[in-house]
């Protein structure tokens, strides 16, 4: 705007003590949005300490990375910063592992639907995910946040435990899901839940001796022939009978005991990745 | 080198200028923070919305559509992150403060004669209520729910009294 008209000293030292009458001082705002110059004849009426802790404010907010949408809603649901971090920094909560997850389980349980096999076919990939899943949640390879892990002074077990409680959840929920929307019988949604523990908690106690990555991969090709082999000999599958499920339960108790046993140890090896 | 004009400032900022950016605040924050503390008393709350107003232009440039004025475009971020701030701490903004008993001076005359002509003295006959109104609305360009939340009223309020604000000026003016 070209007027020739400014704002003089003495109405800037009156703007800025805020000793105008509304209509003035409106007046004065409607002029100072559409003129530079009187925008920088009003800069001297406020403190430059001032301007300086505000600018050091937003420097500050503008380089510290935003939270993402799960670390929002785990802010939400009340959980702390730091483990929100620490969850949101965990790989196999990522959405491209969750989404192939429930691809995986989504294909099982459509196959599920078209008879026996296709239940067995379930109950033996199901059990899979959360191993996988806690898996790839430590260790140099899938862990973006490894070496900070490492050198951090936060409890080991903590964040062992955090993590993988967030993964079984989640995966869990996630097979669970698909188990009940598929057909089948009553017992058929929950018989893989007792394998999947056993197998998750004997991957962590292995620890001490193999990588859990390693470990998990083992399990699961053991878990896959054993499947098999139950699968050929019996028309119902006794891998998911009582007998076979109160035996899953003794060893995910085992594993269970031995990792709280020797959780410093086992945590720092972990979460530290075992070199 | 000339110096920027602040539409070259905000087509920095949305490269991610930081200079760019920087300069934009030093142009832009004294006026700012002078217009808030018109509207909020509390200087702790003002820097806190200052500090709001910037981030938001930091990640929202590319949102300025290259009309206008740019201060115009920073008081509509401003004046919105200042309601949100009232919001969050449940207070009502203060309907414009003014100073009792200040005589109208012959500058002031000659100031409202070259921004509004007959307007001011319009303006001034209004009641305290409705000029917060015209204010609120047109002055600070806010919407009518906007208004309301800031002064305290329902919507419909504020639309009843822009209304008797607008009959009474065009009363004025054709008189």
């Amino acid at each position: 705007m070209t007027t020739a008209w400014h704002l003089d000293q003495d109405l800037v030292r009156r703007y800025a003590a805020g000793a105008t009458d509304g209509v003035l001082a409106a007046s004065v705002e409607a002029h100072v949005v559409a003129c530079g110059e009187c925008r920088r004849r009003l800069a001297p009426a406020v403190d430059r300490g001032r301007l300086g802790t505000v600018w050091a404010g937003i420097a500050d907010t503008v380089d510290t990375p935003r939270a993402g949408g799960f670390e929002r809603l785990l802010h939400l649901v009340g959980i702390r910063p730091d483990t929100a971090r620490l969850l949101a920094a965990t790989p196999s909560l990522r959405a491209s592992w969750l989404g192939a997850v429930a691809a995986v389980l989504a294909f099982a349980a459509f196959a599920a639907g078209s008879g026996p096999h296709g239940q067995l076919l379930f109950l033996t990939v199901a059990p899979l995910a959360p191993v996988a899943g806690v898996a790839l949640a430590f260790g140099r390879a899938g862990d973006p946040t490894y070496e900070m892990a490492v050198a951090t002074p936060y409890s080991a077990f903590r964040l062992l435990m955090v993590r993988t409680v967030a993964v079984l959840a989640t995966t869990i929920a996630i097979a669970v899901t698909a188990a009940v929307v598929m057909a089948g019988p009553g017992w058929f949604a929950v018989a893989w839940l007792l394998p999947a523990l056993a197998l998750t908690a004997t991957t962590l106690a292995l620890a001490e001796r193999v990588e859990p990555v390693y470990a998990a991969a083992g399990l699961s090709i053991g878990w896959l022939t054993v499947a098999l082999t139950a699968w050929r000999a019996t028309a119902v599958p006794a891998l998911f009978g009582p007998a076979a499920q109160l035996a899953f339960l003794a060893v995910a108790m085992l594993a269970c005991v031995e990792v709280v046993r020797r959780r410093d140890r086992l945590a720092y090896l972990i979460v530290g990745g075992a070199s | 080198m000339t110096e920027r004009s602040d539409a070259q400032l905000i087509a920095a900022v949305v490269d991610g200028d930081r200079r760019a950016f920087e300069e934009l605040y030093h142009r832009h924050a004294p006026w700012l923070v002078l217009r808030f503390s018109r509207r909020c008393a509390n200087p702790a709350m003002v820097d806190e919305v200052l500090q709001d107003t910037f981030v938001a232009v930091w990640r929202s440039a590319r949102k300025w559509d290259g009309r206008g004025e740019v201060a115009a475009w920073l008081w509509g971020i401003g004046i919105r992150r200042l309601l949100d701030a009232f919001r969050h701490r449940g207070a009502v903004m203060e309907a414009v403060s003014e100073p009792s008993g200040t005589a109208i001076s012959a500058e002031e005359h000659v100031l409202l004669g070259v921004e509004y002509g007959d307007l001011g003295d319009a303006l001034r006959r209004l009641s305290p209520e409705l000029r917060a109104v015209v204010q609120a609305t047109v002055l600070d360009g806010l919407t009518t729910k906007e208004a309301g939340r800031l002064l305290g009223i329902p919507a419909g309020t504020v639309k009843t009294r822009m209304m008797r604000a607008r009959a009474l000026l065009r009363e004025e003016f054709v008189r």
